[in-house]
């Protein structure tokens, strides 16, 4: 044998040996330890003892971020972007969506995909817990499954809300929003047949009929509403510390540019969500948010009145509405740190010294704005700048119908539902319209909707007269409302 | 067969006994022209694999050689391949002075890195680049990008941050991911370390400034590094390649007398006002702080058993109040002959660095990033009180706020080398690197109270990271010919492990005074685990034939415990070609092409190499989080069964001339690489409501040519000044996204980095404004390209001088072409009313044309070249002739100076580089991925430095 055939032999011997080792034996001597992933795995979820009761509290976590979080410095819920695309917030800096403050709806805008994405993933979830989740806990309660029932008709009803046509499920093909109202309906009914009285779910069935425009129905579930409970409020949690946060504090109150800055006539409202806005804050100063409570069922038993033309009756529903509206908390604290500044640096008017009209035709009024050198006090679930004696007032329907919709738009600032009274709808986004083969980017759904008697761009804007201290709002849009109630994209009950 | 069990026995027991010799071979080792002696040279017969290196004055001694003919080779680093046959007879003692000529080509080079043992790069198919001993000595910094910056002709080395520890961007062929960093894997003596480059899962966010691992890689004692870009020349390291491989080899002991050196360096350093849009920026925050390093190094022993091992302190006060540093470092290596056949090699590192740093970008308690975004207001307006007051108050807050790091780190590999036989190498290697990272910012309630906010917000947040890597390697490679054949054939398996463990604490609410988490109202926690294992074999064929002609292939085999569970082995092949044309009888023959292309060699490969996906993304898991005390369930990663790793497949042709007597050398390569399987992170359509998944959906392609050139301008006996020069071109294109929407990988909503189908990877997308000749608005492109991160073209230049052997200038400095960035500064400035003059078009009267536009509408505007040229090094250095001294005990006595980053030349309002190191620029990291470096925030530019370097040797 020569040297080479040696050589090469004792190459591939070695050679095997040296595989063998390190690729079997080698290994387990050397390096013992498997991989394990440190986490939870789905099957090792559902063989917990009891995992409806964690799964519930997931679901809890989840509407909260599907109306108001951000995760990577994107906003997840909707809820900062509803407040932009409306006229009481306008967005002076840089992070949150600027397309939507003129009223530019584009289905490439990232808010609509993580807003559709989070708001699928609370129906999802709730599907998952009431099939999966129910199945592997043998002690799961009717009250859960009322729960699961309750957010999944959440997640319809704010899906039929926002957009005006989009998948009632995973990858669907377009609904209109009253198919979604009507899955909702279903679902919060189903929830209070297993968990009957329930007042959260009735004020939330009294907003899907009012959305549907069902007015008898509507008024049904409102009245049994305030005679539940009318003080009741249910709040979507955050928790700083735990990477929870409410993105809309974080707008209003949080980054020192204070990006979202209030129309001046909603002032002495904002901001709602502050680290002191006790004592809806938990202990890391995260406020919560309340997105069904007790004032909402008093809206809608006077619009309702006031659809069917009974303006005393509306005049002693909002009147009771203005008690409930008093007992709710306030927080006094600092906010002399807002820059009060518009886009590109200039001054926001500020003091408590400035007149404020809703329109060039209106009054001014005082005591709208606040001044913020001195420690403030302001609302932080429902407040309003209507007294009893306007609602004593109040003279026609059409003038008692716009001071309800500014009661709306004051008691619900900063929780996303305005731009919906406006009749503004989303666009079911890019993401969706590509993979999605049941939509296609020439469906309807694949535009937002705005009506035309809206003044898209000018909508917060306002005039300022430095000598006169006064502000002077370029358009009232609850008369604008008004004037438009037969349109089919506002004013349901109308 | 006698031979063979004699093999086996050695392998079996490595119990063999050392029979005595006393012949022995000796000589001086110098550099041919200037007969300065070289140490460090290994010099070694090649029959026996006997050798050793020469000493402090370029001597050698082998001994114990038995009698008989030999081959005496020497080599090192820089220079030609020495050989020559010596016979000896018993006891006798052969002298053979050898005098070594410098290799311009590095034909004769000995690479490691890529091969799995040594291989003559004159058989490679594939490049090397190798930073010389010559190179190392001109910049002794003490951090690993540092020390590569410019130095490499084909990658660009960037920092995203003037202050300590922190990332930088290392980028050679582009990006071949959409969902990992461009960081290449790093090696020390075949030991594979901690790389990572971007911000740490649970690190602390302090801006654009994100802790790195690369900072403290021991670097004590080094010999030389090698890099090679990512493709057939990574092949055998598998999936965890396809960025490129940079290997740090240290210095062997050497024999013979024992040497000692001792240097010290003093400076200072000053922040760069290049990049200021306020003067006052720089005169509010900088100062000069110093700087100052010790290093004593030595070797000795003798060719059976030797050392060698060098320490240092490394001290500077940083160029801004918190910011400085400490370094400490040593390294020791020991090397012995264990038996006639086998060799130990073991090497030990220990690295411990501690740091400050402040914060950047516009959060509410940076100083730097304020001043510069305008939130102080427009200071080129006001007055020096009004400067004066803002400054007396930034200094207070800057005393108050305090971020502390400490790295401890501890790295060793240990090396058997056996040789049983003639041709036939074993060599095994078992390493690691165990890196504690611990990072500690504390917001007492003084300095919330002196920034505004309620102090009972104050804070403690810690960090660390553990990070603990296991490699194990073994080769066996034989060297035959027959004929004029000959092959290099080489086998190995290779196993690697990562253990990645991460702790945040956050005490809230804290005592005043306090750096303990106990002294607060509220303490929370997190962890966070990354563990991969990869196990992979390896088989390499080089074939020459009459030393001109080589064909290679070689096929490597992972499995990995990231890939998903329907993945097995994952193969990746290559395969080249080299010639040696210019050893051809006719190019000989040829008196004109001996002049004018002395040398020329062709090469071509194809060849793939890998990334493995992301660890545990393979999982479908739950997520479980705790919320108000309570733990709540909720969807997570749905996993992916599939998943396995972005195979590169990468094509090359090129050339390696040596022209002009070989007066210049000249690399040309053309490449194409492209990804195949590339990993995204998809997102599911909306409606289905669950996050996205990495999946194996795209295809990336980066093309480009590189030309790397080295010329002897004059190379007298006097003086010796060569240039050196590199360009490469850059084109990167997603050519497939698998059918997805296009998604974003950093940035913020009015401009982010995406990646979409037919667009470089991270390219600019946002609204683009067209304005008419009054400067009003008339047009907003939505989603516009607005630029790329990656340069059309980048590279380097050099110049290095030795005038009469004593004088030695360097220079070195590199550029860009090509690449958009965006001025974040401008914008912040622009919200506090005051943005860069002539950015935003104005009216008649002056006033901004875009008040009523969309702020969104206009991002564009923000987006500028980046073209750049950057000196990095001017080192300048003195050998004192020893008549001037005339110490019996001082060998040698060299003085330099060294001044780093001198000068800026830069077509973009802000630094061009310090634009963050993850996709994620200054509004938080994700660990490992993109880097693309694109957004300037609020973020220090690297300072200036001025250095007196003292070298005595003994």
């Amino acid at each position: 044998m020569n040297t080479l055939l040696r050589s090469v032999l004792a190459a591939v011997l070695f050679g095997a040996l040296l595989v063998f080792a390190a690729s079997f034996a080698g290994c387990d001597l050397l390096d013992p330890r498997s991989v394990e992933n440190p986490n939870v795995t789905e099957d090792d979820f559902l063989n917990f003892p009891d995992p409806m009761a964690s799964w519930l509290r997931g679901m809890e976590r989840q509407i909260a971020l599907a109306l108001n979080n951000q995760q990577n410095d994107l906003e997840t819920g909707y809820l900062p972007a509803a407040e932009i695309a409306s006229d009481n917030y306008a967005n002076t800096a840089t992070f949150f969506n600027q397309f939507l403050d003129d009223l530019t709806i584009d289905n490439t805008d990232d808010t609509f995909e993580t807003a559709l994405q989070e708001i699928s993933d609370l129906r999802e979830s709730a599907e998952f817990g009431l099939t999966r989740v129910a199945a592997a806990d043998e002690n799961t309660t009717d009250a859960q499954r009322a729960e699961l029932h309750f957010y999944k008709g959440m997640a319809h009803l704010l899906t039929g809300e926002i957009w005006h046509s989009a998948p009632a499920d995973s990858g669907g093909a377009a609904v209109p929003s009253s198919e979604q109202f009507a899955i909702a309906v279903a679902s919060f009914d189903e929830a209070l047949a297993l968990d009957p009285g329930r007042v959260d779910y009735t004020v939330a069935l009294a907003r899907t009929y009012r959305n549907l425009g069902d007015r008898a129905a509507a008024r049904t579930a409102a009245e049994a509403a305030i005679a539940a409970d009318p003080d009741f409020a249910r709040f979507a949690r955050y928790d700083f510390t735990n990477n929870l946060e409410n993105d809309v504090q974080l707008a209003m109150f949080g980054r020192p540019q204070n990006d979202l800055q209030p129309l001046p006539r909603l002032d002495f409202l904002d901001p709602k969500f502050s680290n002191s806005a006790a004592p809806n804050v938990n202990d890391d100063q995260e406020a919560d948010v309340a997105y069904i409570k007790g004032e909402e069922a008093f809206l809608i038993l006077a619009e309702a009145q006031l659809a069917d033309g009974d303006l005393a009756g509306a005049q002693a529903t909002l009147t009771d509405l203005l008690g409930v509206v008093e007992g709710r908390k306030r927080a006094t604290f600092s906010d002399a740190d807002d820059p009060r500044l518009n886009l590109g640096g200039s001054a926001r008017p500020t003091g408590s010294d400035w007149l404020v009209a809703a329109s060039p035709e209106a009054p001014f009024r005082d005591g709208l704005m606040l001044d913020r050198s001195e420690r403030i006090t302001v609302p932080v679930i429902s407040g309003t700048s209507v007294t009893a004696d306007r609602i004593a007032a109040l003279a026609g329907l059409d003038e008692a119908l716009e001071l309800l919709y500014l009661l709306r738009q004051e008691i619900f600032i900063g929780e996303g539902r305005r731009m919906m009274d406006l009749g503004i709808k989303w666009a079911v986004p890019f993401a969706e319209l590509l993979v999605n083969p049941n939509i296609s980017e020439d469906d309807a759904a694949a535009s937002g909707l705005v009506p035309d008697f809206l003044p898209a761009v000018e909508m917060d804007a306002f005039v300022v007269d430095e000598d006169a201290r006064t502000v002077t709002i370029l358009h009232d849009l609850n008369r604008i409302l008004v004037e438009n109630k037969a349109s089919d994209l506002v004013l349901p009950l109308h | 067969m006698n031979r063979l069990l004699l093999a086996f026995a050695f392998v079996l027991s490595l119990a063999v006994p050392v029979l005595a010799q006393d012949a022995v071979i000796r000589g001086t080792v110098t550099e041919a022209g200037t007969d300065t002696p070289l140490p460090g040279v290994n010099v070694f017969l090649q029959e026996l694999r006997l050798g050793s290196a020469t000493n402090v004055d370029g001597e050698y001694e082998i001994p114990a050689v038995a009698p008989g003919s030999y081959t005496l080779v020497a080599t090192f680093v820089g220079y030609k391949r020495f050989s020559t046959p010596v016979t000896v007879a018993s006891g006798a003692a052969v002298v053979q002075d050898i005098a070594l000529q410098e290799d311009l080509l590095g034909l004769d080079e000995v690479v490691v890195t890529g091969q799995g043992a040594a291989v003559e790069s004159r058989r490679l198919s594939t490049t090397v680049e190798v930073i010389t001993p010559r190179q190392l000595a001109a910049n002794p910094g003490n951090r690993l990008d540092e020390l590569l910056q410019a130095q490499l002709p084909g990658a660009q080395i960037r920092f995203s941050s003037g202050q300590p520890g922190t990332a930088s961007l290392i980028r050679s062929r582009g990006p071949v991911s959409a969902s990992t960093s461009t960081t290449p894997v790093i090696y020390v003596d075949g030991v594979r370390v901690d790389n990572l480059n971007t911000a740490s899962a649970l690190g602390i966010d302090t801006g654009g400034a994100q802790s790195s691992a690369i900072p403290d890689i021991p670097l004590e004692n080094i010999e030389r590094i090698e890099f090679i870009k990512g493709g057939a020349a990574t092949t055998l390291y598998g999936s965890d390649a396809a960025n490129g491989v940079i290997q740090i080899f240290t210095k062997r002991g050497v024999g013979g007398r024992t040497a000692l050196t001792f240097e010290t360096e003093l400076g200072w350093m000053q922040g760069t006002q290049d990049f200021l849009r306020f003067a006052q920026t720089g005169d509010v925050l900088y100062r000069a702080g110093l700087i100052q390093q010790y290093r004593l190094g030595g070797s000795g022993g003798s060719e059976a058993l030797n050392y060698s091992f060098s320490g240092s302190l490394y001290g500077d006060e940083g160029f801004r109040p918190g910011n400085d540093q400490q370094q400490y470092s040593f390294r020791t290596t020991v090397g012995a002959r264990v038996t006639p056949a086998v060799r130990y090699n073991g090497t030990f590192g220990f690295t411990t660095s501690d740091f400050t740093r402040d914060v950047n970008a516009n959060n509410g308690l940076a100083s730097f990033g304020n001043l510069e975004g305008g939130t102080e207001g427009d200071l080129s307006e006001m007055t020096d009180e009004e400067i004066a007051a803002i400054g007396d108050s930034i200094r207070n807050v800057v005393g108050l706020y305090r971020y502390e790091g400490d790295t401890r780190r501890f790295q060793t590999s240990q090396q058997l080398d056996f040789v049983p036989m003639e041709h036939l190498t074993f060599k095994g290697i078992v390493g690691l690197d165990y890196r504690v990272n611990t990072e500690q910012e504390t917001q007492a309630p003084s300095f919330l109270s002196a920034v505004g906010l309620p102090p009972t917000t104050s804070q403690i947040i810690r960090s660390s990271r553990r990070f603990f890597g296991l490699t194990l390697e073994g080769t066996a490679q034989h060297q035959g010919e027959v004929g004029d054949f000959s092959f290099i054939s080489t086998l190995g398996g290779q196993v690697f492990r990562d253990d990645d463990r991460q702790d945040a604490l956050v005490a809230t609410n804290i005592a005043e005074g306090t750096t303990s988490v106990n002294n607060a109202a509220d303490q929370t926690s997190l962890d966070f685990q990354l563990t991969v294992a990869n196990y992979g074999v390896y088989v390499q064929e080089n074939v020459g034939y009459k030393n001109r002609y080589f064909i290679e292939g070689a096929l490597r085999a992972d499995a990995n415990s990231a890939f998903g569970d329907e993945i097995g082995l994952v193969v990746y092949p290559k395969i080249g070609a080299a010639y040696q044309l210019s050893d051809e009888a006719f190019w000989k023959g040829s008196p004109l092409l001996q002049t004018l292309v002395p040398s020329l060699k062709l090469r071509t490969n194809l060849g793939f190499a890998g990334n493995f996906p992301t660890p545990f993304a393979n999982d479908r898991l739950v997520l479980a989080t705790p919320i108000l005390g309570e733990i709540a369930y909720t969807f997570d990663q749905v996993g992916n069964d599939d998943l396995k790793p972005e195979r590169v497949r990468t094509f090359e042709v090129g050339a390696n001339l040596g022209l002009y007597n070989e007066r210049v050398a000249l690399e040309v390569t053309y490449y194409n690489s492209r990804t195949q399987d590339a990993l995204f992170t998809v997102p599911f359509l909306p409606t289905a409501g669950l996050a996205a998944q990495l999946f194996n959906v795209g295809e990336i392609v980066n093309k480009g040519w590189e030309f790397a050139a080295q010329a002897f301008l004059v190379d007298t006996r006097g003086l010796d000044l060569r240039l050196t020069a590199s360009l490469n071109t850059l084109d990167n294109e997603v050519v497939d996204d698998g059918g997805i929407a296009p998604f974003s990988v950093g940035g913020f909503t009015f401009l982010g980095q995406w990646v979409e189908e037919g667009k470089p990877v991270g390219f600019l997308r946002g609204g683009k404004p067209t304005f008419d000749a009054e400067g009003n608005l008339v047009d907003v492109e939505r989603n516009a390209e607005l630029g790329s991160p990656l340069p059309d073209v980048f590279g380097t230049f050099g110049l290095n001088a030795t005038l009469f052997d004593r004088f030695r200038l360097f220079i070195t400095a590199d550029y860009q072409l090509g690449a958009q960035g965006v001025a974040v500064d401008d914008v912040l400035r622009f919200f506090n009313g005051f943005p860069d003059d002539g950015r935003i078009p104005t009216d008649a009267e002056g006033n901004l044309q875009v008040g009523l536009a969309n702020f969104f509408d206009i991002a564009g505007i923000w987006v500028e070249d980046t073209d750049f040229l950057k000196v990095r090094l001017i080192s300048a250095s003195y050998t004192v002739p020893d008549r001037w001294f005339r110490n019996p005990y001082v060998r040698n006595l060299d003085i330099g100076v060294r001044v780093v980053n001198p000068f800026n030349f830069v077509a973009s309002s802000f630094d061009p580089e310090v634009t963050g190191a993850n996709g994620q620029s200054g509004t938080g990291g994700v660990q490992d991925g993109v880097n693309l470096g694109v957004f300037a925030f609020g973020t220090e530019s690297p300072p200036r430095q001025f250095l007196l370097n003292v070298k005595l040797g003994f």
